[in-house]
C-alpha cells in the first residue's frame, strides 16, 4: 500500500514536472550550454561552424573596444555604488523615522522602477534634446544658460548621460529593499536604545546602519550585477555610439552578434559577462560574511 | 529648543521627501502633457499644461506610428506567457516542493535567476530559427514564459510549504487524486504567492526588449518596447508623436503598478534576497 503509494507521488511528480522542466531546459540551460559552445567556434550564423578553442577570448581581450565597453560598465557600477546606495539608505531612513504617508512616499519613489528601460531611454533622449529638452530649457529657466550642452554628443559627458537615467530609474529598488530591512529592526532595541540616551544621530550610525550591513551587501551586489547586465537605455539612446564610447558589454556584444554576425565573439563576451558577474557575488559575500557582525 | 531642532528636522525631512518625489514622478508627467501639445508647443509651453488638448497625436501614434498593432501584441503576449508561467510554475512548484520535495531540482531551477538573458540570446535566436517559429508571437509565448520560470518557482516553492500538508494528506485520504488536490487545495491556496508571480511576470514581458528585437521583425508582431525603440529611428524630430506614443506604453503599466502596488513590489525585490 505505501510502495504503491510512492509510485503514484512519483509519477504525479514527474507529470507536473515535466512541462515545466521541458521548456525550461529548452530556453534556458540549453541556450547557456550552447553560448559556451559557441564561444569557441567561428560562425556567422548560416555557413560552418569552426571549432577554434580560445581564439575568440584572445581576440577579445586584444580588442581595444572590449575594454572600452568593460571600463564603461565599470563607471557605471562606480556611479551606481555611490549614487543609489547612499541615496536609496537616506530615503528609506527617511520614511523609516515615523514619517507620515510613508506608503505614498515609497509608491511615487518606486514608480519609475516599473517602466521599461527603453521607454525610460526614449523619454531621457527628448529630455536631452538641445532645442526642445527638458535639461536645456529648465536650465535656461533658472537663468543657468551657461550650464547646458549637447547631452549626448559632447564626448566629455556623453557617457554620464547614457548613465543618468538608469541610475535614476532604479534608486526606489534600492530603497524598497533597505525600507523593507529597516522596518525588521526590532523597536525594542530602538526603544531601549533612547531611553537609555542615544540621540537620532546615535541611533542612526550605532543601532540602524550596522543593522543593515547584510541588506546593504545585497544591495552592492544588485549594483553590480545590474550594471553589468545594463543593456536598454544605452541601446536607444545611442545604440552605444559614436564608436562603442556609450557601450556597454551587452550593447557590444548585440552589436557583434547582430549587425555584424560575429557569433563566436559574441558568445565570448557574454560569457565574460556571466562569469564576472558570478565571480563578484561568489567573493564579495565570502568576503562579506568575514566581516559582517553577529548578534 | 529641542522642539525647534524636532520641527525644523521634520520640515527638511519633508522637503527632501517631497522633492525626490517630483524628481520621480515629474519627467513622466512631462511626457504625458507633451503627448498632448503640438510640437511647437513643446517647446514653447514646456512646462505648462496644454493650450489646447491635441487628441490627434494619440491618433497618430496608434495608427500612423503602429501602436494599436504594438499594444495588441503586447497584451496578448504579455497575458498568454504571464498564465503559461503561472500554471506551469505552480505545477513544478508542487511537484518539487510537495509531492517529491526536492533540493537539487529546487537548486536547478533557482540558477536561472543569476544567469544574465544576455548570455541566452544567440542560441536562443539560432533554435527559434530552426523551430521555423522565427517572426511569429508564438516564439516570444514559449520564451517569456521559460525566461520566468526559475523566479516564479523560487518565490512560489517558498509559498506552497507555508500551506500545512495536513490538507492535502486529508485530500488524498478523501481519495482526491493529485490533480484534483492542485487544482482544490493547492491553487487556490496559493493565491497570494501566484499574484506575485504573475504581476512579476507580466511586467517583465511587457517591458522586454531584446528577445523581441532579435526574433520579431515583421511589423504585425512587434510589441510596445519594440514600436519605441522604431519610431525614434523614424520619426525622432516628431516630438508630440514619440511623447504620445510613449504615453501608450507607460501609463498602462503605471495603471497595473497602482492597482497590484503590494504584489508588484513584492515580486520584484523577490529576487534581491536571493542576490
Amino acid at each position: 500500500m505505501v510502495k504503491e503509494l510512492e509510485k503514484l507521488k512519483n509519477r504525479a511528480a514527474a507529470l507536473f514536472l515535466a512541462p515545466g522542466l521541458g521548456l525550461y531546459l529548452l530556453f534556458v540551460i540549453g541556450p547557456l550550454i550552447f553560448s559556451v559552445y559557441y564561444s569557441f567556434v567561428k560562425w556567422n550564423g548560416v555557413g560552418a561552424k569552426e571549432f577554434v578553442g580560445i581564439a575568440n577570448y584572445i581576440k577579445l581581450y586584444k580588442f581595444d573596444q572590449f575594454w572600452i565597453a568593460f571600463m564603461n560598465n565599470m563607471k557605471l557600477i562606480i556611479v551606481s555604488l555611490i549614487v543609489q546606495v547612499p541615496s536609496a539608505f537616506i530615503f528609506a531612513y527617511l520614511l523609516y523615522r515615523n514619517t507620515k504617508g510613508y506608503k505614498a512616499f515609497r509608491a511615487i519613489l518606486f514608480l519609475p522602477v516599473v517602466v521599461s528601460p527603453i521607454a525610460i531611454g526614449a523619454m531621457f533622449s527628448i529630455f536631452y534634446n538641445s532645442e526642445i529638452g527638458l535639461f536645456n530649457v529648465l536650465l535656461d529657466a533658472l537663468h543657468m544658460g551657461s550650464l547646458k550642452r549637447q547631452w549626448l554628443s559632447d564626448p566629455k559627458i556623453l557617457l554620464y548621460s547614457v548613465m543618468a537615467p538608469q541610475v535614476w530609474q532604479f534608486i526606489g529598488y534600492h530603497m524598497v529593499i533597505q525600507f523593507a530591512a529597516m522596518q525588521s529592526i526590532p523597536h525594542q532595541v530602538i526603544e531601549s536604545a533612547s531611553i537609555d540616551g542615544a540621540g537620532s544621530t546615535g541611533i542612526l550610525f550605532r543601532i540602524v546602519l550596522p543593522m543593515m550591513w547584510d541588506v546593504i551587501q545585497i544591495s552592492i551586489i544588485l549594483c553590480v550585477t545590474g550594471s553589468l547586465k545594463a543593456f536598454g537605455h544605452s541601446w536607444i539612446m545611442t545604440q552605444g555610439g559614436p564608436g562603442v564610447r556609450s557601450s556597454y558589454l551587452t550593447v557590444l556584444m548585440f552589436r557583434m552578434a547582430f549587425l555584424e554576425r560575429n557569433f563566436g565573439m559574441s558568445s565570448a563576451i557574454s560569457l565574460n559577462i556571466v562569469v564576472m558577474a558570478l565571480l563578484f557575488t561568489v567573493v564579495f559575500k565570502r568576503m562579506a560574511k568575514r566581516s559582517s557582525i553577529e548578534y | 529648543m529641542d522642539k525647534i531642532k524636532d520641527q525644523s528636522a521634520a520640515v527638511l525631512k519633508y522637503a527632501v521627501l517631497i522633492l525626490s518625489s517630483l524628481v520621480a514622478l515629474y519627467p513622466f508627467i512631462w511626457v504625458i502633457l507633451s503627448s498632448l501639445k503640438d510640437n511647437f508647443e513643446i517647446y514653447s509651453n514646456s512646462f505648462g499644461l496644454p493650450q489646447a488638448y491635441q487628441w490627434v497625436n494619440y491618433y497618430k501614434a496608434w495608427t500612423v506610428g503602429k501602436f494599436g498593432v504594438n499594444f495588441i501584441n503586447s497584451v496578448l503576449i504579455s497575458f498568454i506567457s504571464t498564465g503559461v508561467v503561472v500554471i506551469i510554475s505552480a505545477m513544478v512548484s508542487y511537484s518539487i516542493g510537495r509531492i517529491k520535495p526536492n533540493n537539487a531540482l529546487y537548486t536547478f531551477f533557482t540558477i536561472g535567476i543569476m544567469i544574465p538573458l544576455h548570455a541566452l540570446l544567440i542560441p536562443t535566436f539560432i533554435l527559434i530559427k530552426n523551430m521555423g517559429i522565427m517572426n511569429t508571437r508564438l516564439s516570444l509565448y514559449l520564451v517569456y514564459s521559460a525566461t520566468n520560470i526559475s523566479m516564479s518557482v523560487f518565490i512560489l516553492v517558498s509559498f506552497i510549504k507555508t500551506i500545512p500538508s495536513a490538507l492535502d494528506e486529508a485530500a488524498l485520504i478523501e481519495g482526491m487524486n493529485f490533480w484534483q488536490i492542485f487544482t482544490k487545495v493547492i491553487f487556490p491556496l496559493s493565491k497570494p504567492g501566484l499574484a506575485t508571480i504573475g504581476t512579476l511576470a507580466f511586467l517583465n514581458c511587457w517591458n522586454e526588449y531584446v528577445y523581441a528585437a532579435v526574433l520579431i521583425a515583421k511589423p504585425a508582431f512587434k510589441t510596445l518596447p519594440l514600436g519605441i525603440a522604431s519610431l525614434k529611428g523614424q520619426y525622432f524630430t516628431d516630438y508630440s508623436l514619440m511623447c504620445a506614443g510613449l504615453a501608450i506604453t507607460i501609463v498602462p503599466v503605471m495603471i497595473f503598478y497602482i492597482l497590484f502596488q503590494e504584489q508588484v513590489i513584492k515580486g520584484m525585490t523577490a529576487g534581491a534576497v536571493k542576490g
